[in-house]
């Protein structure tokens, strides 16, 4: 179970805030909200907060890989990392260089790696963004199979549609100058 | 061994350092613009050098100034890498370090000149070619500090290879165990004690250790990756460092020898502006 709860003062600049969920084993939350209320913010401060744990991190950023590998030279580089490369459709590129991937590939490229990576949460910066509808439909099986095993998902994003069922959501807003959570439901 | 046999091993194994140390600093800062002497180890290698001539000339003129340099400077240096790692790791505005550390260079340069010239107005010996490099007295002795510096930074690349490679997967990596720590140990030790090995040796190479990494990895062996750029890329640029020795050695204009790194300066500087200009559109210059 992980127990979060943030109450800070300068959250953004000029917003404190009063968040608190909790996450149990082999679960996943989905957090959203409008553009710039702190979403990324608040992943930053759950990361800080359990550093010691077992956490693979998909960040929003795009790849900053430093040379200019092949697919096939990664795959070289670390035993297991491509896994669910297939699933976006990346196991037959071998021979594609990274600067060649379109974003879509780069975006399956880096999920893919930090859902191989044998950790027990998995937090993720919009997943989704640069998928397409086949892709999203896979991270979602892919998501469900990892629950399954036990595995869990703090995961922020935009569009909740791609999702599987009966996962909670929670909206964060900003009510009085504070940013809480505002609204939750499931998917 | 012969003095042309020893001066030419001496400048291959000096031009690999400075491309596998040159490598080292701009991966772990993951910016091309770092090198020895964008972020003062440089600058450091040849203030230490100068003090420590004035002051071996001033009260132990029986002693080879080199050796107690070495002696006294080598842990002083691996302390300076170890708190370098730990000062750049994480560092979110780097462009302000490399500021400091041009600037702190630019101030060495001054100091140098100052220097020359009270040496001068005493009519002492200047150590002129710590400014700009060459190979004129190398010794067996010079050798074989190069060499157990090489056999260091090998040795470590065998040992932190596989996490030297992941780490350069960048954010991707931090999902699969890296022990980041040693890494960065490793990295700017190596940079720390490698570049004062040089400068202590044959004075300073400034551009090489900015434009070798550059030219490894987007010019020779471009697609073997890490391996291309760190093993069979820095022996070419050690290759092409001799070979200007060499020419050097072979040239000398009214009987005088131009200093290699006076070349090589130039060459790297030439380079790197052409490199910046040309690779822009073609990526050449890398993702950093």
């Amino acid at each position: 179970m992980y127990k979060f709860d943030l109450k800070i003062p300068a959250f953004l600049p000029q917003n404190s805030c009063e968040i608190s969920f909790e996450l149990a084993q082999g679960s996943t939350l989905v957090v959203v909200g409008e553009n710039g209320i702190g979403k990324s913010t608040l992943l930053n401060h759950f990361l800080k907060k359990f550093e010691s744990k077992s956490i693979a991190f998909a960040e929003q950023k795009p790849l900053d890989i430093f040379y200019d590998y092949s697919l096939a030279q990664i795959r070289e580089l670390q035993s297991g990392i491509d896994t669910f490369w297939a699933d976006f459709d990346l196991s037959q590129k071998g021979d594609r260089r990274i600067s060649m991937l379109s974003g879509g590939e780069a975006q399956g490229l880096k999920l893919a790696s930090a859902l191989a990576s044998p950790k027990e949460l998995y937090v993720m910066d919009e997943p989704s963004q640069a998928l397409d509808h086949d892709k999203k439909k896979k991270l979602s099986q892919i998501i469900q199979k990892l629950m399954t095993d036990g595995k869990t998902f703090l995961i922020v994003e935009h569009d909740i549609n791609w999702l599987p069922k009966n996962i909670p959501v929670i909206k964060l807003g900003q009510a009085d100058g504070v940013i809480k959570v505002v609204d939750q439901w499931t998917t | 061994m012969d003095y042309l046999v020893l001066r030419l091993l001496c400048s291959l194994i000096t031009g690999v350092i400075l491309s596998q140390t040159g490598s080292f600093i701009q991966l772990g800062t993951r910016n091309i613009l770092a090198s020895p002497s964008t972020l003062g180890f440089d600058g450091l290698a040849v203030l230490w050098c100068l003090v420590f001539h004035s002051l071996s000339l001033a009260f132990f003129p029986e002693y080879s100034s080199l050796l107690l340099s070495l002696i006294l400077g080598l842990p002083c240096f691996l302390i300076l890498g170890r708190v370098f790692a730990g000062f750049i790791k994480g560092q979110e505005r780097f462009e302000r370090v490399i500021l400091l550390g041009l600037t702190f260079n630019l101030f060495v340069g001054a100091i140098f000149s100052l220097w020359q010239f009270l040496f001068l107005a005493f009519n002492l010996p200047f150590p002129m070619e710590l400014w700009f490099g060459h190979f004129r007295f190398v010794s067996q002795e010079s050798f074989f500090y190069l060499a157990l510096m090489e056999v260091f930074i090998l040795g470590g690349y065998f040992w932190l290879k596989r996490d030297i490679a992941l780490f350069s997967l960048g954010s991707m990596a931090k999902n699969w165990r890296v022990r980041e720590k040693q890494l960065f140990l490793f990295f700017f030790c190596s940079v720390a004690v490698g570049t004062f090995v040089v400068v202590s040796l044959f004075g300073g190479f400034s551009f090489l250790g900015l434009i070798f990494p550059i030219i490894a990895r987007n010019l020779w062996f471009k697609s073997y990756g890490l391996k291309g750029e760190f093993l069979l890329g820095s022996l070419v640029n050690g290759l092409f460092l001799m070979l200007i020795d060499l020419l050097c050695y072979e040239s000398p204009i009214m009987g005088a020898e131009i200093p290699v790194g006076l070349i090589v300066t130039a060459v790297g500087a030439v380079s790197l502006i052409f490199l910046l200009w040309h690779g822009r559109g073609h990526g050449i210059i890398g993702k950093a």
